[in-house]
Parts: structure tokens; C-alpha cells; sequence
């Protein structure tokens, strides 16, 4: 028998919920993902 | 117009700054993040430019279908220029997608990766390729402190803090040359602050094909012992790579981290470095489930040979023969993309199928890190079939009234059945379950000719019930 430390069930797993960021880190995220995009661009 | 769907994934620092981890291409958009997508930030730019007539899509069914449901049903409603939709299927282990001809009046958007793309063969395949370009332009505060030298270059940027969590990692150490989820966590030692020392003997831990970073996470987003992280949405578009923001969202890790003993207790001889057994991954990190390496039986499980006795799938040996099955009119090859795409009406077992026996080509195994396995219950069974995720059972889909071979973290208790070709019968599965093992655990794979579907058994029962599952040649 296998030796598990954790399980859960498999529709659980996939199913984690989302919740929306905060204003605030959705500002903070988009300016990376736009810097991160500029420096791509430049690179 | 070309476009490209990618991904980026956040942790989140003690001041509830996100830190940018990884890029993504062929990236999946999960069902939870589905409330968030804003598809008319996509329509609106297709709208803007009314040369725009076909919309295209480049794609892998198997990971993406539902999102480009969501597409071709937003851009049907809203985007009254386009004339004609049309979508490229790419198989899900491609490289090298097929990509129709740009023109101005085409929207071809790609979800699927492409090795010949710079931004996903530099970036998206590699984490560090993404932080070294952050850093280089000096862009610190929004990557994680980080030591890395080799002759791609030097990055430190360590101040030698450790966490505020006794029971969350300080560092992780990550692989720089190949993409990789073989992440090592590290604590520091509960008795140590000295900032130097612990920038030591965290550079002590790296070579030049590794980097180590800090663990992030947030107190303020820490709910029932589960820590969280940001992913982001965006699709990169235009010769002047513009964004087109789709969806975001906070999500948490699969399992809560467990406290009751401190990692800083478990210091390691001659540094103040704690390394921290990979069964705690999906508590440290937000990630799906890795599939890589995830192939084949766990060494424990049994596989039928041709005299009806079982042998170890760890002890199996090339050159030695298994009971298979001839299933007439399945694909007769070891391509995964064909054998995914093979399926049949109804369960039966079709005429001039046939028991036989086949030779072990070859055997191999595969340990994969994250220590992730998944589980299949039986009713009446006192144990589970342990199997790694990407293995291939044959099912029979009560929906869609058709037998064919499913990944097993695909499997759907509520409409899959396990089929049994030999007896033409279906067996119920009660739960699937994704399951952590204790210590990492290796799946064997075994390559079998002339035929490519053998038989294991889940044990416990007072009969046997066999499980068919498909070949695969191992890595």
C-alpha cells in the first residue's frame, strides 16, 4: 500500500476557487506584466 | 495580426506586493478563473480594427477547448466584422505548431507553444531567463531576492532576512538551465538572524545551474493554513506587442502547510540551512498538479502476465512477456497524440479483438519531485491503484457514450467507467483521488510489442479487477 502523506479528491483539487485581487495588486501586477512586455520588447 | 495567450504567476510579499515568479505559454485557463476572463477587452481591439474578418485560433483540444468555447462564442456575439472563424489543432505534446499565414485581415491568436517564438522558448520555457531579464533592467523590488552565478551572469540581490513563519520555507532553490519544477526548500535555522551568514550559506547552496530565491507569501492572505498566490491573464499582440489584459485572480495553494514542529529545528551540519522534504510542495506553492515524468505504475503496482500471475511493475524486466490485448481498432502506436484522439462508440469490445501475449520492448522509470500521484478507488476495495497522472486507462464515458483512453488525473468518477475489453464489462470507480506520497515516488513505465494495452489489478478485492491500461515508451 502506498505510503501517502496527503490526498484530497481529484474535483477538489481542480476546483479551487478564484477570489479577485485587490485593487491595489491588480494595479502592481498589470505594471510588471507591461514592464516585463517592454523589456521583451527591448531585449 | 498575430497574438499569443500567456500567463504570469505572482507570489505575494509581507507588504501584499506581488513578486513575479514565472511566464507562461500554452497555458491553461482553469474553470475557477472563468468568472474573471474579460473576453471584450479582446473584441473591443479586434473591433478597432475593422480589417479585421477571420478570427483563428491556434490551439491544443485537449487542454483548451473550453477556452476557446468561451472565445468563439464572445467573438461570435460581439465582433459583427468577423466573416469566418477558424482554429488549427495541435497535438498536446507538440513543439512546433503549425501557424497560418499572417495577414491584415486575420486575428490569429495562439494558445498553444511554440519553440520557434522567442518569448516561449526564452522566456516561458525558462523561469530564469524571465527574472535574469527583470533584473537586468534593474526592475529588483518586483522579483524575488535572488543569487545566481555562472557565465550567464551574476544576480544577488539576498539581503539575508528569513521568514516571520516557522512553519513555511525561507528559500527555494530552483534549477536555472531547464525548465523544471524541482524546487528545494530550505529553512533557516530558528537560532540564526545574522544576515551574512545567512547570505553564505545560502550562495553555498547554488552552483551554476541553480539559483535560490526567497520565500514569499503573505500573513494577510493566509487563510486556514493555505497560502495563495496572483496569476494574471494577458494575450501579447501586434508588431508593437501590445496587452491585452483578460482575467486575474488570487488563488490558494491545494493543501494547507502543516504546523506543530518547526522547519528551523531541523538544521543541517555546517550551515544554518534546513532542507524541506518535497511532500510539502503543493502546501508551499499554488501550482496545478505537474504531469511531467508522470507517467506509468507506482513500483508496487502489479502487472498481469500471460499465465494469469502478476509480476511487480518495478521488478518487470525487458524481454520478459505480459498478458495484452489485440483491441481491434485502436491505434496501434506509441503517439500519445493519436492515442488521445482515438475513441470508440460504446463499450463493447469489437470483433477480431483478442488476448494475447507481448514481449517488454523496454522498461524505464521516472521519480517526479513534486511527489504527486493519483489514486483510483474501487468500490469494495481495501486499496487504490496508484498511478502517475499522465497515465493512460481505458474508460467509458457515460456522456458522451464512448471508450477511450483518459489520463488518469482526467478521469471523472461520475462518467467514467474502467473497461474491461477481455469480459466486454464496465467497472464502477468510486473516487479519484490526488495524492501526495510520503517519499518521492517513481512511476514505471513499461514499452510492449506487438500489442500496446496490458492489464494491472486493484488489489483488495476478493476478484480481480483488471485494469487496461495503454503502453507508453519510457522517457
Amino acid at each position: 500500500m502506498a505510503d501517502i502523506y496527503k490526498k484530497i479528491i481529484n474535483k477538489e483539487q481542480k476546483g479551487r476557487l478564484v477570489s479577485a485581487m485587490t485593487t491595489s495588486q491588480s494595479e502592481k501586477v498589470q505594471n510588471i506584466v507591461q514592464n516585463f512586455i517592454t523589456y521583451f520588447k527591448n531585449a | 495580426m498575430k497574438a499569443v495567450l500567456f500567463s504570469t504567476d505572482f507570489a505575494i510579499d509581507s507588504d501584499g506586493n506581488p513578486r513575479l515568479l514565472e511566464v507562461n505559454t500554452d497555458t491553461v485557463v482553469y474553470p475557477a478563473f472563468t468568472s474573471s476572463l474579460v473576453l471584450t477587452n479582446l473584441t473591443d481591439v479586434i473591433n478597432s480594427n475593422p480589417e479585421i474578418t477571420e478570427f483563428h485560433v491556434v490551439h491544443k483540444p485537449k487542454i483548451h477547448s473550453a477556452f476557446v468555447n468561451l472565445l468563439s462564442s464572445s467573438v461570435a456575439a460581439n465582433c459583427t466584422n468577423i466573416e469566418k472563424y477558424g482554429t488549427t489543432e495541435v497535438n498536446l505534446e507538440s513543439l512546433y505548431p503549425t501557424n497560418p499565414a499572417d495577414s491584415g485581415s486575420k486575428f490569429i491568436l495562439r494558445l498553444a507553444y511554440d519553440e520557434n517564438a522567442v518569448f516561449d522558448s526564452t522566456y516561458a520555457k525558462s523561469n530564469f531567463n524571465t527574472i535574469k531579464l527583470m533584473y537586468d533592467n534593474d526592475a529588483t523590488s518586483s522579483i524575488g531576492e535572488i543569487f545566481h552565478s555562472s557565465s550567464a551572469g551574476v544576480l544577488d540581490t539576498l539581503t539575508g532576512t528569513k521568514g516571520s513563519n516557522d512553519y513555511l520555507p525561507d528559500y527555494i532553490l530552483k534549477n536555472s538551465s531547464q525548465p523544471a519544477i524541482d524546487f528545494q526548500f530550505y529553512s533557516v535555522t530558528g537560532s540564526v538572524s545574522d544576515a551574512n551568514t545567512i547570505i553564505a550559506d545560502a550562495k553555498a547552496l547554488t552552483s551554476d545551474t541553480t539559483y535560490i530565491e526567497k520565500y514569499y507569501y503573505s500573513p494577510d492572505q493566509v487563510t486556514n493554513n493555505k497560502v495563495s498566490s496572483l496569476r494574471s491573464y494577458d494575450i501579447l499582440y501586434g508588431t508593437d506587442l501590445e496587452i491585452i489584459k483578460l482575467g486575474s485572480g488570487s488563488y490558494d495553494a491545494i493543501f494547507n502547510f502543516q504546523t506543530g514542529s518547526s522547519f528551523r529545528e531541523l538544521q543541517t551540519s555546517g550551515s544554518s540551512f534546513s532542507s524541506i522534504t518535497r511532500k510539502h510542495f503543493y502546501e508551499f506553492t499554488t501550482k496545478f498538479p505537474q504531469t511531467k515524468r508522470s507517467d506509468g505504475l507506482l513500483g508496487e503496482e502489479l502487472i498481469e502476465r500471460p499465465d494469469g500471475t502478476y509480476v511487480s511493475a518495478s521488478l518487470i524486466e525487458s524481454g520478459s512477456w505480459v498478458k495484452s490485448f489485440f483491441y481491434s481498432g485502436s491505434p496501434n502506436t506509441d503517439d500519445m497524440d493519436i492515442v488521445d484522439a482515438w475513441s470508440k462508440t460504446g463499450y463493447d469490445t469489437p470483433a477480431g479483438s483478442l488476448i494475447r501475449s507481448a514481449s517488454v520492448y523496454s522498461t524505464g522509470s521516472s521519480e517526479v519531485s513534486d511527489s504527486g500521484l493519483q489514486q483510483l478507488e474501487i468500490e469494495g476495495s481495501s486499496d487504490f491503484l496508484n498511478l502517475g497522472l499522465n497515465t493512460r486507462v481505458m474508460v467509458y464515458s457515460t456522456s458522451s457514450n464512448e471508450t477511450s483512453y483518459v489520463a488518469a488525473q482526467s478521469i471523472d468518477p461520475d462518467d467514467h467507467y474502467l473497461v474491461n475489453p477481455i469480459s466486454g464489462s464496465l467497472i464502477d470507480i468510486t473516487q479519484n483521488y490526488f495524492a501526495v506520497a510520503n517519499s518521492t515516488p517513481s512511476f514505471h513505465a513499461i514499452d510492449i510489442e506487438p500489442d500496446d494495452i496490458y492489464f494491472t489489478k486493484i488489489g483488495g478485492l476478493p476478484i480481480k479487477i483488471t485494469v487496461t491500461v495503454h503502453n507508453r515508451k519510457p522517457e
